[in-house]
């Protein structure tokens, strides 16, 4: 004779393999890329790799970035090279191809959370909790 | 959010619902909040441990006799088959969720998870 929680778990039984739920998320990540938001971002970051200035002024930045990163994680940078890196900061992020892709970027992110919220409250557990900066 | 979008989310999450390590982690919540003894034990080290964070707080005096009482109710805790079987199972669902986010991340081409991450307060 089965327990109880053994009839509550024949009744709970998954139907979902975990292979099953993978492929379902592919096909969830299809209908995202449909969304007006991720080809808004998707166009934006093409036209940024695309654009010559805006790419010149990231690799300006970011090799100054780099030189500088010792002096930036002792807290020890000189105010010249605070502003000069700053300056090329500001220079990059001027760029319209850039701002046109933070932009994106930015709604795309607050779409993402409200899509990843949606699930999260469903399963009980955070989805993007579980997967932080660097996860894939 | 768009409704195309929000009706996809909805049948995605039901189907991640069911699937077999969130749907394990559903069973083994639902036998902790049923089991009396439990609840008592991780109610009991609740208490305590808030008891002697208030007496450090205050600057009093922590007796060996408190913290040997804290780590019986701990080992106890940790004892439980019960409380064990659900914080594995929280662990495995947990576990799962990167390579959920990784088929999403993979198609669309950028970190869904970190975005909606990035995208909070």
């Amino acid at each position: 004779m089965e327990t109880m929680w053994q009839t509550q778990e024949r009744v709970m039984e998954p139907v979902v393999s975990r292979n099953e739920a993978l492929q379902a998320a592919r096909e969830f990540a299809a209908v995202l890329a449909e969304m007006p938001g991720y080809q808004t971002f998707d166009q934006a970051q093409l036209r940024l790799r695309r654009d010559p200035a805006a790419q010149e002024a990231i690799r300006v930045f970011q090799e100054r970035q780099q030189s500088l990163q010792m002096m930036l994680m002792l807290g020890a940078l000189s105010e010249a090279d605070r502003d000069n890196l700053q300056r090329l900061q500001r220079e990059m992020l001027a760029q319209p191809a850039m701002q046109a892709y933070v932009e994106a970027q930015e709604q795309l992110s607050l779409l993402c959370r409200e899509v990843a919220d949606l699930i999260s409250e469903a399963i009980g557990l955070s989805l993007a909790a579980s997967c932080g900066p660097g996860c894939c | 959010m768009d409704t195309t979008v929000e009706a996809a989310a909805r049948e995605f999450a039901l189907k991640l619902r069911a699937s077999s390590p969130i749907a394990a982690f559903w069973q083994a919540k639902a036998r902790l909040e049923a089991d009396e003894e439990a609840q008592n034990l991780l109610a009991e080290l609740q208490e305590r441990q808030q008891a002697l964070m208030l007496k450090q707080q205050n600057g009093s005096e922590i007796t060996q006799a408190e913290i040997d009482a804290l780590r019986r109710l701990q080992w106890e805790v940790q004892s439980n088959p019960v409380i064990m079987a659900y914080v594995q199972a929280q662990q495995q669902a947990q576990a799962f969720l990167p390579d959920v986010n990784m088929e999403i991340s993979q198609l669309l081409g950028f970190d869904f998870g970190g975005l909606a991450g990035a995208g909070s307060g």
